[in-house]
């Protein structure tokens, strides 16, 4: 009875192996997220199976509704008609936030067949829960605020320069006059 | 004679003060003449504005929101400057009257001798009291001057080094509010040190 149980487990496993395997990652390219700020997705798909997977189809739209985000660059969703074993594919999507808060990264579908035309499902690896940084947060935190800081010292200038030149002005006058006197 | 912005003095003795007595007392009183009394609240208010710029365009606080806010740390800040500015113009006076006695000499003795040269003779009791009255005088637009740009140098060292470091992580209302006030406070606390 075990004998017979290992054999079906061997053959299951041989049976696995001969299908496509497909494994597909899910990233951001930024560092930051902030709304109105261009965010890249990453999308790569691997093969590790034995066989060609056939049709796959990327599908990400459920993750990115399109009320919560524009897409600026790309498709939420790619078709590859194959995807040899042991090779891989990549997918990029450039989108800009609308919202901001803590959304919900979810895992985006990956649909394809198997070399005997059965459909298989997967899904990409989990992003979990990342915060948008609303404009005002980004700009606060990141904006390089050159010309705010410029005019911040052209603001300053006059109550620094004035009085010290003025003091300057008069303490060297005076020590020159005592230099002079002492001279002579 | 003496200018009358340095304010009325009562003397002990009968009649009017002589001019060295109206410097004396000058000299040791606390009092600033109505225009430099303007020019410090003016120059404290501006200093005093400054961090607005900062929190507004940096730190993103709105002016609506936040309008109130800024308003009383202005004035509370504005206070603490002019006592600021007061007390340390206090405390240089002396000191610099003290090292420009040769140098307000040696001019007085120069403006002395170009009058002389007019045929006009100045008694020595006269030359002293030119010499007194001059030093008195540059010492005070001195110690002014060098207390207005000391004072704001210092407060906008330490509202910078606060607001972007030391409080960097509080709430950018708190952060306002901690840095402002308390550069004003530690510019008027230090101000009233005896050195």
């Amino acid at each position: 009875m075990m004998m017979l149980t290992a054999v079906f487990l061997l053959v299951a496993a041989v049976a696995a192996q001969e299908n496509p395997v497909i494994l597909a990652s899910k990233d951001f390219l930024n560092d930051v997220i902030a709304q109105d700020k261009h965010l890249t997705m990453h999308y790569v798909i691997h093969n590790i199976g034995t066989e060609t997977a056939t049709n796959v189809v990327v599908d990400d739209s459920a993750g990115f509704p399109s009320t919560e985000f524009e897409v600026v660059s790309g498709s939420l969703s790619a078709t590859f008609d194959q995807i040899a074993a042991g090779t891989n594919v990549s997918h990029a999507v450039v989108l800009k936030p609308l919202i901001s808060g803590m959304h919900n990264f979810v895992p985006a579908s990956v649909s394809y067949k198997n070399p005997a035309g059965e459909d298989m499902t997967t899904f990409s690896s989990f992003l979990d829960n990342n915060p948008i940084l609303s404009t005002t947060e980004y700009n606060r935190k990141y904006s390089p605020h050159m010309a705010d800081w410029l005019i911040f010292v052209g603001l300053c200038t006059p109550v620094l320069l004035i009085p010290f030149l003025m003091w300057h002005s008069s303490h060297s006058k005076y020590e020159a006059l005592a230099a002079k006197a002492k001279k002579s | 004679g003496i200018n009358a912005e340095y304010g009325e003095f009562r003397t002990m003795s009968s009649g009017a003060l002589t001019a060295e007595e109206e410097i004396l007392l000058n000299d040791f009183s606390r009092n600033v003449p109505r225009s430099t009394s303007i020019l410090f609240h003016l120059n404290a208010l501006f200093v005093s504005a400054l961090p607005m710029w900062l929190f507004w365009r940096i730190q993103q606080l709105e002016l609506d929101t936040y309008g109130i806010m800024f308003a009383i740390v202005t004035l509370v800040s504005t206070f603490l400057m002019s006592l600021a500015y007061k007390n340390v113009k206090y405390q240089l006076k002396h000191r610099i009257a003290q090292r420009r006695h040769a140098g307000v000499t040696a001019e007085v003795m120069q403006q002395v001798a170009d009058a002389s040269s007019d045929k006009k003779k100045v008694v020595k009791k006269e030359k002293d009291d030119r010499v007194l009255f001059k030093k008195t005088e540059v010492a005070d637009l001195e110690a002014t001057h060098f207390s207005i740009f000391y004072n704001n140098a210092l407060f906008l060292f330490l509202t910078i080094i606060l607001s972007f470091y030391v409080l960097k992580n509080f709430t950018p209302g708190a952060n306002y509010l901690g840095s402002s006030v308390t550069s004003a406070c530690v510019v008027a606390f230090m101000s009233t040190g005896s050195n």
